[in-house]
């Protein structure tokens, strides 16, 4: 398979330069427009090559069928029908088709009858994250809650630069009405948009780094037990939360100072103290995209306890599947449904069984970090190998491990149960002093993450 | 009406306190402490080696290992045209004819236009060859790159390092038939700016040698290489920056002759056609440089059917002409050197 070069160096920044220079010079709204959408398009080319062939086949197909369902109402539902099945199908194709060769592969294996081959396919980034955002405004658009925008506009609302490798999954009824003020940006978008920025590149280029680390170094000790296993799985859960929110922040960073608010992703995910609370924090434009397309569609909650187990479980093992064509995902994905049904069960029918608020906060974050080395691990036996550690006979006790443990523990749900990030936030936003203190310090840790040679690897979700 | 930033009474002290001092006291404070270190006579190690560069650092690790075993080390050091186009073991087994046994030969280089950025390491890292045989060509030293990070190594690049971003300027902004190849080269054969998927897995051979394989037919591969260094060339060249060059060479290289190093300058044969694109003071500088530098020195391209060598991409040679050439390396340049 084809691995798509995700640097994003010069070439990048120099579209973006241009652009933004263009967006700020040309004087008219519809001229602003193309300016983002040739940049838009130009990033996507640096990074997939002539895969933005796809990206603009599928934006027009979309839009044309989107254009039809209002113009035939008698085709309204084929219309959305095929809009929706052109999305997946493309995502099935790309992402998804040689995972379900080799399970064929490996049954005809066992059946003694010889298998297809796999298809060298190079994958479009930010595949799954196009769809997400075509099937939604086909959808939105099919309700009546949008109406069909003009082809530029839709065509930006798809290949937008920043949320088009990893989101977030911004809705077309709030991302193509701000299309026609972004002429207009206040001084103090420039402000919180640089602050945002700065504050993504130091979670990913200082504190990514620091717990990738750790995270490297961890799955693939010996000894240390449970405790092994949950420091490794908070690790890369704390790595991830920075990543990820990093990648989020510089995204809608750079979006609004060029005029456009994009939904938030986060929101203080580890002091959840419940998993469907996880979710309602982790992801969110995710999540909220599952709930109000598959989850409620399906019946959500409508239809007695067991409908609602059953979707949530269908919902939650689709989006494992989502995050990736390997069984690892699969498995995160069931683990969380259950979960989730379990809670669901012990709300309705054993609510004496509430536990105090603290103790549901730590084993939610134990969960997860458990959960995070199915995610992270590149196979099942890799996972099978540092989870295997839950079983292995008490040793004596690491203080290092022990120390880290607790750290992970404090800077993860504790803090953020407590407040604690939000209200520095808070007061950042208040006082110029306190957020001068901060962002220089930012600036020097950055600064001296880079000159320590620090590798800076590629945002995860980039993969998705 | 273009776009406008509008403003409340608190905003510019908003941008003003939030933003660009955070930038002006972090970059005062880093610079402060790098001029601060400097007088003291402190430096900074760059703390990329040993890190960034795992294939290359194993094979420099093999090459420290021999100097410490008390072999006697010939080292050659540049860019992509030295890492595919000396083949160590040829050398090694052209003067073992000769009866010179005591000696390994490694090809430290590292593709990207490096020779700079090899030289402040060897520096560092304190390793002294016997022999240190650098590639020459300008575009390494006011061109190099960091090969893993494309970061600047130092703390004060951006004092120091001036020449680089105004040849930045230069091929992004000011020269656009840079921008014209990239794009001239995307269209002809898909490949993005970004790059990455015109060659085949890179294998180093245990003494340096990069084995290469362009995924696209030949033809394709000049016409790429010819894009990219049409660009790369249609920066001027004005004799300043030849002289902060040379002088940059002088003074990285006086490190190495000072610690017994014996330094040759050696420029790889060129096809046609890139020796066309070389403007005639760049091939006119090596002489100059090497008088500058008083150091023995061989034009590649003098050797004969050095333009007809077998090459991919007109650039690099491909693996039997390496042997060959590397064996006249060693005839004409090494052995005649070798103390």
């Amino acid at each position: 398979m084809l691995a798509p070069d995700l640097s994003l160096g010069f070439y990048n920044s120099f579209y973006i330069a241009l652009g933004v220079a263009a967006y700020l010079l040309v004087p008219s709204n519809l001229l602003r427009q193309l300016a983002l959408l040739v940049v838009s398009y130009a990033i996507y080319w640096t990074i997939s090559g002539r895969l933005v062939a796809i990206l603009f086949l599928i934006s027009t197909i979309d839009f044309l069928l989107v254009s039809l369902m209002l113009k035939r109402t008698e085709l309204r539902r084929l219309c959305l029908v095929s809009s929706i099945a052109l999305n997946f199908g493309v995502l099935f194709y790309f992402k998804y088709f040689n995972f379900f060769v080799d399970q064929f592969k490996l049954i005809f294996a066992q059946t003694g009858a010889a298998g297809t081959g796999a298809l060298d396919i190079a994958i479009p980034v930010g595949i799954s994250f196009i769809v997400f955002h075509g099937v939604g405004h086909s959808i939105d658009v099919y309700r009546g809650k949008i109406a069909q925008p003009r082809y530029l506009d839709y065509l930006l609302y798809i290949a937008y630069f920043p949320k088009i490798l990893a989101g977030p999954i911004t809705r077309s009824v709030e991302f193509i009405p701000q299309l026609d003020r972004i002429g207009r940006i206040p001084l103090d978008n420039l402000t919180s948009g640089a602050e945002l920025i700065l504050l993504g590149l130091f979670k990913k280029i200082v504190v990514a780094a620091i717990f990738g680390q750790y995270w490297n170094e961890l799955q693939t000790a010996k000894d240390g037990g449970i405790l092994l296993v949950y420091a490794a799985g908070a690790c890369y859960g704390l790595f991830l939360l920075a990543d990820f929110s990093g990648y989020t922040d510089i995204a809608r960073g750079v979006s609004r100072i060029l005029g456009i608010e994009l939904a938030r992703n986060f929101d203080q995910p580890y002091g959840a103290t419940s998993v469907s609370n996880f979710w309602r924090r982790w992801h969110m434009s995710l999540s909220f995209w599952l709930r109000d397309y598959l989850y409620i569609p399906l019946g959500g909650s409508r239809y007695g306890l067991p409908r609602t187990i059953f979707n949530l479980l269908v919902t939650m093992t689709l989006c494992g599947l989502w995050h990736g064509a390997a069984w690892t995902f699969v498995l995160w994905g069931v683990a969380h449904g259950l979960v989730m049904s379990a809670e669901r069960l012990t709300r309705e029918k054993l609510p004496f069984l509430k536990l105090p608020a603290l103790i549901r906060l730590c084993l939610t974050f134990f969960f997860l970090s458990l959960t995070w080395i199915l995610f992270a691990s590149p196979d099942l036996t890799s996972a099978r190998m540092l989870l295997g550690h839950v079983v292995e006979a008490p040793s004596p006790v690491n203080s290092q491990l022990l120390l880290l443990s607790l750290a992970t523990l404090a800077l993860g749900p504790l803090l953020s149960y407590f407040g604690v990030y939000t209200r520095l936030l808070r007061r950042m936003e208040a006082g110029n002093a306190l957020a001068f203190a901060v962002n220089t310090f930012m600036i020097i840790a950055i600064a001296i993450q880079l000159w320590r040679g620090t590798n800076v690897s590629e945002f995860v979700y980039f993969r998705f | 009406m273009s776009a406008n930033l509008s403003t409340s009474a608190s905003s510019p002290r908003r941008l003003l306190v939030r933003v660009l001092l955070p930038i002006v006291a972090a970059c005062a404070l880093i610079a402060g402490v790098n001029i601060g270190l400097g007088a003291l006579g402190l430096k900074l190690r760059d703390s990329c080696w040993g890190k960034c560069y795992p294939e290359y650092d194993v094979v420099y690790s093999r090459a420290v290992e021999a100097r410490n075993k008390g072999k006697r080390v010939i080292a050659f050091i540049g860019d992509s045209r030295i890492e595919w186009g000396i083949d160590p073991e040829a050398v090694q087994a052209a003067l073992e004819r000769q009866n010179v046994r005591d000696v390994e030969v490694f090809n430290l280089a590292i593709p990207g236009r490096n020779v700079r950025t090899m030289l402040t390491r060897l520096n560092e890292a304190g390793f002294h060859p016997d022999m240190l045989v650098v590639g020459y060509s300008h575009l390494s030293f006011y061109w190099s790159k960091n090969y893993v990070t494309e970061q600047p190594h130092h703390l004060s690049w951006w004092t120091s390092d001036l020449t680089r971003i105004r040849s930045f300027v230069q091929r992004k902004i000011v020269v656009m038939p840079y921008a014209l190849s990239e794009l001239q080269n995307f269209l002809r054969t898909g490949v993005s700016p970004a790059g990455g998927s015109w060659l085949d897995e890179v294998t180093l051979s245990p003494r340096g040698q990069a084995r290469v394989h362009y995924k696209m037919p030949q033809d394709e591969a000049v016409a790429f290489q010819k894009n990219a260094y049409k660009g790369m060339y249609s920066v001027a060249m004005t004799d300043d920056m030849i002289a902060e060059t040379n002088a940059s060479f002088l003074k990285d290289m006086s490190v190495q002759r000072a610690h017994g190093a014996r330094v040759l300058l050696l420029k790889m044969p060129l096809s046609a056609w890139a020796l066309d694109l070389e403007r005639a003071n760049e091939r006119a500088s090596l002489a100059d440089l090497a008088g500058y530098l008083k150091v023995p020195f061989a034009d590649g391209n003098e050797v004969p059917g050095a333009v007809e060598m077998e090459s991919f991409d007109g650039l690099h040679l491909a693996p039997p002409a390496a042997t060959i050439f590397s064996r006249w390396v060693a005839e004409n340049l090494v052995l005649p050197n070798l103390k």
